[in-house]
């Protein structure tokens, strides 16, 4: 598994026309290797949908190049990619057993009816899609993604609206599908929780581009959290700080070996670091040798 | 083993062949519900025609020419079925019309723009189906559906109307008539496919049910007026002069009439009427110089000409609208 999922480099998106248009994406850079389980996470409206789309091929980017499983056309691997948007588009006039023929019949000479059958498990054949629940239309969907083997899992918010129970129970088929199969798998959320423990890689997004991306753990890491009496925190690069007291915490950026004597040291959680970054806009990104896109690499490999 | 030189990635072997057999699959049993309603539309129009067709053939007629009164009495009677018929029959035509832009309305409603609005062409998109594939089967299904139900409408039509052949002072159902012109030949078949045609260019236009259901209405009202305005001048019309240039026949189609002068100008009778509504008209047309009456018109010959320029005219109207659908797709979605 030395592939590449997704790389994306200078990647930009723009809604609307002229001044007034949102910019969903901005010079958006990022490489996700094949084989993770990535965690695409930051606040409402940062830009993670967009980016899904435009992996999905469902768009296109306004300028920037975006390859996905080798392609520089997402669009024309749609075959070996599975997205589930959001709302989890499904044809409400279709029962659930047709659904999943129609998953088969647009699907030829990929479909895997067990692992489909499976995820939807205990769903209703004859039931309406139209008469399902949120978490039965979300199991659904999953069954049509799954079922079609891809070789790149983009899923949008997709634990959103299922209960805990549920959720734990899909979440195992999607790491067993991940672990026997190989498969990439992204997935979008908000609420951090929900995806942490699940996933190995990280993708933060916000502002419309990514601020944070690698291995959750070298990312975790490489930050420090560190208190002590008000001092100099040179060379490190200071995310956030707070004073309470006389009493310094800081959220830092290691750039070499801490001063144990100053400080008393502590790995910050997940949460803590993204919350960190979230509260201050102006941290400089950071992303692991292998989330590094592109040129630099090519140019270190030929060398 | 293959004997490429470079060994393909095992994972990449077969990019899934996207077969349009199964997104047409999909497609029909997705609207399961609108072809049994497209079906017994079909039904029911052949059901019509027949019934009427038994009616007439039922009806007492006492004489070859179809009058119920004593033969070659000073009155003649038609039947009241074959009245009747012939009033239904009159309008066929129209009927075909609407029916070609009600399949414009399923095509840009509930096929096409329904799905971009709700956002289930992103479930079909992502289930290895492309945009283009995607439009393509929602413009083949529905036109060819039509063509075949369009044409036994057309053969059943003619066949209904063929039952007036022969009878004397039938002048409801004249070939050239607006109500029974485009319902009688291929036109009707342009009509439709241009139907399917500007409904999935207006769906991907507006991408809202409500309004590309509402654009296309009058998109295709527009041209059916225009057709139905302008239609004599899609092949060259016979002129005639002379003693009795009016007797041009029943069934041919007078397109103008009037006076002539020496020099070849054509009068208007509205003039005269317009100048002075007392005067004699005869007297008026002489002192502005007519010597004789014309008439511009289409024989009955050129029924298939006209038929088959205004085919024409619309099949290359849904050529442009189905690549300008398909163009503006790919700007959006790539």
């Amino acid at each position: 598994m030395n592939g590449v999922a997704i790389e994306a480099r200078g990647l930009a998106r723009t809604y609307g026309r002229g001044g007034g248009g949102h910019r969903a994406l901005h010079d958006c850079s990022f490489r996700l290797p094949a084989g993770r389980v990535c965690a695409l996470v930051g606040p409402n409206g940062a830009g993670k949908s967009t980016l899904l789309n435009l992996a999905a091929g469902l768009d296109r980017p306004g300028a920037g190049t975006l390859s996905v499983l080798g392609s520089r056309d997402p669009a024309a691997v749609r075959g070996r990619i599975a997205h589930v948007a959001q709302d989890k588009p499904l044809y409400p006039q279709l029962t659930v057993a047709d659904t999943l023929w129609a998953g088969a019949e647009l699907n030829p000479g990929r479909w895997d009816r067990a692992t489909a059958d499976r995820v939807a498990g205990t769903l209703p054949g004859t039931a309406r899609v139209r008469a399902l629940s949120g978490g039965q239309r979300t199991r659904l969907a999953l069954a049509l993604a799954l079922g079609k083997r891809p070789e790149l899992m983009l899923l949008d918010e997709p634990m959103a609206d299922l209960d805990p129970l549920a959720r734990h129970e899909l979440m195992g088929v999607l790491m067993a599908e991940a672990a026997e199969h190989g498969t990439s798998i992204v997935m979008s959320s908000h609420i951090l929780t929900e995806l942490e423990g699940a996933c190995d890689y990280l993708l933060f997004v916000d502002g419309g581009r990514v601020r944070l991306g690698g291995e959750a753990e070298d990312i975790v890491s490489a930050h420090a959290l560190l208190t002590g009496r008000d001092g100099d925190l040179a060379p490190h690069t200071v995310v956030e700080s707070r004073t309470t007291g006389r009493q310094l915490t800081a959220l830092v950026r290691k750039e070499g070996p801490v001063d144990t004597t100053a400080w008393s040291v502590s790995e910050p959680s997940l949460e803590e670091l993204l919350l960190a970054h979230l509260r201050a806009p102006d941290a400089p990104p950071l992303l692991t040798p292998s989330a590094v896109p592109g040129a630099v690499r090519e140019a270190v490999a030929s060398a | 083993m293959s004997s490429t030189l470079t060994p393909p990635r095992p994972d990449a072997a077969t990019p899934a062949a996207t077969t349009p057999r199964g997104s047409v699959r999909v497609l029909l049993r997705l609207h399961r519900k609108a072809l049994w309603a497209g079906a017994a539309l079909l039904v029911l129009g052949i059901g019509g025609v027949v019934a009427l067709r038994i009616w007439m053939a039922s009806a007492k007629e006492r004489c070859a020419d179809g009058d119920i009164t004593p033969c070659g009495g000073s009155v003649y009677q038609a039947s009241y079925a074959r009245t009747s018929s012939e009033t239904f029959l009159a309008e066929g035509g129209t009927a075909l019309l609407l029916l070609a832009v009600l399949v414009g309305v399923f095509v840009a409603g509930p096929l096409i723009a329904r799905e971009l609005e709700s956002g289930t062409f992103r479930l079909a998109w992502a289930q290895s189906v492309s945009p283009a594939h995607w439009l393509a089967a929602r413009l083949a299904v529905p036109a060819a559906l039509t063509v075949v139900g369009m044409t036994v409408l057309v053969l059943v039509y003619r066949w209904g109307l063929w039952a007036f052949r022969g009878y004397p002072y039938s002048y409801l159902t004249r070939p050239y008539d607006s109500g029974i012109f485009p319902g009688t030949g291929p036109a009707v078949l342009g009509h439709a496919l241009l139907a399917v045609a500007v409904g999935a260019l207006c769906a991907v236009l507006v991408r809202r049910t409500l309004a590309a259901v509402s654009l296309t209405v009058v998109v295709l009202g527009a041209v059916g007026l225009a057709l139905a305005t302008w239609r004599h001048l899609l092949w060259p019309t016979v002129l005639r002069t002379g003693p009795d240039p009016v007797d041009i026949g029943v069934d041919a189609w007078d397109v103008d009439m009037g006076m002539i002068t020496a020099s070849g100008e054509r009068l208007r009778w509205e003039d005269c009427y317009s100048a002075d509504m007392t005067q004699d008209i005869a007297a008026c047309m002489r002192d502005r110089g007519a010597v004789g009456h014309f008439a511009e018109y289409h024989p009955l010959s050129h029924y298939w000409p006209l038929q088959l320029v205004e085919t024409g005219v619309l099949l290359a109207l849904a050529a442009l609208a189905a690549f300008a659908a398909f163009r503006v797709l790919r700007r959006l979605h790539g």
